[in-house]
């Protein structure tokens, strides 16, 4: 569990000090610095993935424009069972080539360093002198020598497995070329991404599927096959009550809310089946409709309880912020547009009102 | 049990919206047929006071939906009588210009005396304590909210007696709360 996010110059995020809980609501107006939280989060988990855009994943344009520094860090601490891991990435932007490079990468335990990077030169554990030379535009986090740490291991498939939505089902396509083994922001390969839940956690489907049959009418269930070279995927509906056999309907005949309902179940039953994630939903309640928000919430909030799963959401939408804005929510804010502070929510003396209303009125900066 | 199309839930706080959410759930009802009112205070120890104040509206609307719409209101008696904070929400019924509540209508009153915190102790195995106020209890976790809810919905499922030590109100709730399951 991400028990800290520390943020210095990534866009409005300066000296920014974060401390999520297991489910936790980012609420905030427009521009308040929500997404880049989360776009700091993804761009971590794509900086641990393999292959990795390396140091392209934190272009120029992302450093704060009214700070002046040419240096980023990023830091997590994050519980795993039995330790909890601190990681830090600082990455320095050269005005030529207009590329950013690892200046100083660590993971260390409460114990001390678990792997250390300086100037190209990796160090594992405490054992200073036996380095070896790593570049400079990766992490080193998937180096052959760090690998051999188990709890470099846990903490690296932990980072791997973030996992940022902020799905677009214009973009999701019914056919996919690979079983992916994670998820694109924008949900544009859930087709291979379920084809790899499909073969590799058959267990979750039933209860994946008796889930959604609750919120989809008709629902049966999701079928992705390989007739060819490419995954199809298909979901099963039954057409004229209980008993009525499920008929194949292509996934872009399904309406863009029910995509956006299988998906985020499916992730939400995905972490079932493995070690805890984070997942980070920005905007679910994007094409889902108002009868299907609760049973949304509600499932997102068991999963949470039940230790699957850790979620952050941001969200404008009055069921999220009242089921999660009483003692639940970070409120994001940022003084004559300068950069993004924490402010405690609810604000006090606010009598009968809802966090909702609190927010509608413009109280949440009282 | 009777097919609703729906069960409306109005309680103070977040706390008591996924207990009785848990034990609904726990008796197979599916969760797109839960709507749970959401916009309690935000401000702690204004709960009972919002229970009030939407108790006639939402009977009102469970009224006009007659035998699709459940409705199940949860509020503390805090430092009243559970029969005096009955009464309470028979005056916000009439003062509306409403109808008693019938016998058989599926309305129910879940009324712990001081606070719902008593009975999640009890149904966790400690003492059941009904004087002793909010502040008196352990913070339950949710996983404790969750297993009480679990036991409460297998105690609602019997048909024997309750247990002589069960709190006073949570025995008063048992017909309430078959009003509506």
């Amino acid at each position: 569990m991400l028990k800290r996010l520390y943020v210095d110059n990534f866009r409005c995020l300066v000296d920014f000090d974060y401390q999520p809980q297991a489910v936790q609501l980012l609420i905030g107006q427009n521009g308040s610095g929500k997404s880049s939280v989360f776009d700091v989060l993804d761009s971590l988990a794509h900086f641990a993935r393999r292959p990795s855009a390396g140091c392209a994943l934190f272009p120029s344009r992302t450093l704060c424009k009214w700070d002046g520094r040419a240096t980023q860090t990023f830091q997590l601490d994050v519980e795993l069972g039995d330790f909890v891991a601190h990681y830090a990435l600082e990455l320095e932007h050269l005005v030529e080539p207009g590329l950013a490079q690892v200046t100083t990468e660590r993971l260390a335990d409460d114990e001390g360093t678990l792997f250390q990077v300086v100037g190209g030169k990796l160090a594992l554990g405490s054992e200073q002198r036996a380095e070896f030379l790593v570049g400079q535009s990766q992490s080193a986090i998937w180096h052959d020598k760090a690998s051999a740490c188990p709890r470099i291991r846990l903490f690296r498939e932990w980072l791997q497995a973030t996992t940022v939505l902020r799905l677009n089902p214009y973009a999701e396509a019914d056919k996919a070329v690979s079983a992916d083994e994670f998820l694109q922001r924008d949900g544009s390969n859930f087709a291979g991404w379920y084809r790899r839940l499909q073969d590799a956690h058959r267990q979750v489907l039933e209860p994946l599927a008796s889930d959604l049959a609750e919120v989809i009418d008709g629902f049966a269930g999701l079928n992705s096959f390989k007739p060819e070279a490419r995954y199809i995927i298909q979901s099963l509906v039954r057409c004229g009550g209980e008993n009525a056999k499920g008929l194949p309907f292509g996934w872009s005949e399904l309406s863009e809310g029910q995509r956006t309902l299988i998906v985020i179940y499916a992730v939400m039953h995905a972490a079932k089946a493995g070690k805890p994630f984070l997942l980070c939903l920005d905007e679910p309640d994007n094409f889902v409709a108002l009868r299907e928000m609760q049973p949304l919430v509600h499932m997102i909030e068991e999963f949470v309880d039940e230790g699957h799963i850790q979620v952050l959401i941001a969200s404008h939408h009055p069921e999220f912020i009242n089921m999660w804005g009483h003692e639940q929510s970070a409120l994001l804010y940022r003084q004559d547009a300068g950069h993004t502070e924490l402010k405690t929510f609810p604000p006090r003396d606010t009598g009968m009102l809802s966090p909702a209303e609190i927010i509608a009125r413009g109280w949440e900066n009282d | 049990m009777t097919r609703r199309a729906s069960i409306v839930v109005l309680c103070e706080d977040k706390k008591s919206h996924m207990f009785l959410y848990r034990l609904l759930r726990e008796r197979n009802i599916g969760s797109n047929r839960i709507t749970v009112i959401t916009d309690y205070p935000a401000e702690k120890g204004c709960g009972s006071a919002y229970v009030l104040n939407a108790y006639a509206a939402q009977v009102r609307k469970c009224r006009n939906r007659h035998a699709s719409s459940a409705l199940l209101v949860h509020i503390d008696a805090d430092q009243l009588t559970v029969d005096r904070r009955a009464q309470e929400l028979a005056e916000r019924l009439s003062a509306d210009g409403q109808a008693k509540r019938r016998a058989d209508e599926p309305i129910a009153h879940a009324i712990p005396k001081h606070c719902i915190e008593a009975w999640i102790g009890y149904l966790m195995d400690m003492p059941a304590d009904e004087e002793k106020p909010k502040e008196g209890w352990p913070r339950f976790t949710s996983e404790q909210w969750k297993h009480a809810a679990e036991n409460l919905a297998t105690m609602l499922r019997s048909a024997e007696p309750w247990p002589a030590d069960a709190p006073d109100s949570l025995t008063r709730a048992r017909p309430e709360f078959q009003r509506v399951l």
